[in-house]
């Protein structure tokens, strides 16, 4: 049996993965293992359940259920832990304007991508029925000042604004107003860099 | 070669020329003068009370959104939505929107446009974080909202869409990716994501009505507006559904 010897690295990827910007790999190995350790156990607390035995036998046997079942709940634990630890770091990644880079996303699994995929598009349904002169963005800061001074990082032809249709020029500075959810969204893309006075 | 953009040029982009008034304009008020009515003051009175009922009314939703979103941010549990104050904001921020963009055209009225603004932007603020502070708690409780009817009234259609369909994603990824029994995953690993208002949680409240103290045996002793008291939420339940106390 494993447990503590599959279930410690576990836990450390865990807190290193907490700890961490990007996404790390997935563990595949250590999960499939206590994946396997614990249809084991499980069926062995089955055996155990299914055959008949004397008093004796019933005493032992309590005393054996009850070790599966406390290492069979501290590796679901560790799972779970860790594969929440994923599903959040997954949800940040999907709620950010910009794309997940191709290395990071080639780093989640085929089951995590369609979570990355599905999660972007259930926050665009969710922000489309909410009311339209609002940007819901998880980096919400306070508002100070109506207006911000933004460097252009990129040439922009033709942005719609609250204020008109507006042309940013590479390497000008522009005037803006962040609340207008067009240049809060470029400031999020990086094409608009917020210089701070 | 790099240059400053000032406002007029934003404001002006869309437009062939710029249009420079030379005196300020004056805006012709609402009703058709009569003679009858330049000795009649009542019009005059009545539309004074109609606009500061309207003012109160929206001061009024901003209240009551920002003090909702202290309740949302300090409660375990999910409150109620608050989608009149949601909607009467939305209009508001619209019909100002409207007006500060044509007060920064005129030379005169662009500070009150940017002081528009910058209201604008404090309401939308608030009405973000009150959208996300939601969103989160659902997402983080998605499991025990949709088994409870309860907390389900208290979302709004968007929200409870958007929890079943979270609900069903995370259950699909989790069933998919982890090779386990079924029963495990049933009742541990999709259990143990269902993470329950921890209603014994200790708040922080500000006491609005007199209350009796939970534990007073004599109702005579109250706790007084402005008094404030730490206990468990499960005890404070009532008291914030009737708006006797605030959390802080």
């Amino acid at each position: 049996m494993y447990t503590n010897s599959a279930i410690r690295p576990l836990i450390d990827i865990t807190k290193r993965a907490r700890e961490t910007k990007t996404i790390l790999f997935y563990e595949r190995d250590k999960v499939q293992e206590i994946c396997e350790e614990i249809k084991v156990l499980k069926q062995a607390t089955e055996e155990i359940n299914d055959t008949e035995s004397t008093s004796e036998e019933v005493h032992t046997s309590s005393g054996k259920l009850c070790v599966y079942n406390a290492m069979k709940e501290k590796e679901l634990n560790a799972i779970q832990l860790y594969h929440f630890q994923r599903i959040r770091k997954t949800k940040e990644a999907a709620c950010k304007e910009t794309r997940l880079p191709q290395n990071e996303f080639n780093r989640l699994t085929n089951w995590e991508q369609t979570f990355y995929n599905k999660y972007e598009q259930l926050i665009d349904n969710y922000n489309s029925n909410c009311p339209k002169s609002l940007y819901l963005n998880d980096e919400l800061h306070v508002p100070k000042e109506p207006h911000v001074v933004v460097r252009v990082m990129e040439n922009l032809e033709r942005v719609m604004t609250k204020n008109g249709i507006v042309e940013f020029l590479k390497g000008s500075q522009a005037v803006v107003r962040e609340a207008d959810s067009t240049i809060a969204k470029l400031i999020n893309s990086g094409y608009l860099k917020k210089i701070n006075k | 070669m790099s240059r400053i953009f000032s406002l007029n040029e934003l404001g002006h982009a869309g437009s062939s020329r710029l249009s420079r008034p030379t005196r300020p304009t004056r805006e012709l008020p609402d009703i058709d003068l009569d003679i009858d009515d330049l000795t009649d003051s009542d019009t005059e009175d009545e539309k004074d009370q109609e606009t500061q009922l309207k003012d109160a009314e929206t001061s009024n939703d901003y209240e009551i959104l920002k003090r909702s979103l202290i309740n949302e941010e300090f409660s375990p549990e999910i409150l109620m939505y608050q989608d009149k104050a949601i909607d009467n904001l939305d209009k508001l921020i619209q019909e100002q929107d409207a007006v500060s963009k044509d007060m920064l055209v005129t030379h005169e009225r662009k500070k009150f446009g940017m002081l528009l603004f910058s209201g604008t932007d404090r309401i939308k603020y608030i009405m973000e974080k009150y959208l996300l502070c939601r969103r989160n708690k659902i997402e983080t409780q998605v499991l025990s909202i949709l088994s409870s009817p309860i907390y389900k009234e208290r979302l709004s259609t968007a929200e409870l869409t958007h929890a079943e369909d979270y609900k069903m994603l995370l259950e699909d990824y989790l069933k998919a990716e982890l090779k386990l029994p079924n029963d495990c995953l049933e009742d541990s690993i999709i259990k143990t994501f269902e993470k329950k208002p921890d209603l014994s949680k200790t708040v922080f409240c500000r006491v609005l009505k007199n209350i009796v103290p939970r534990d007073a045996q004599d109702t005579a002793i109250q706790h007084e507006p402005g008094d404030v008291i730490m206990d468990k939420y499960a005890y404070m339940r009532d008291a914030l559904k009737d708006n006797s106390v605030e959390l802080i």
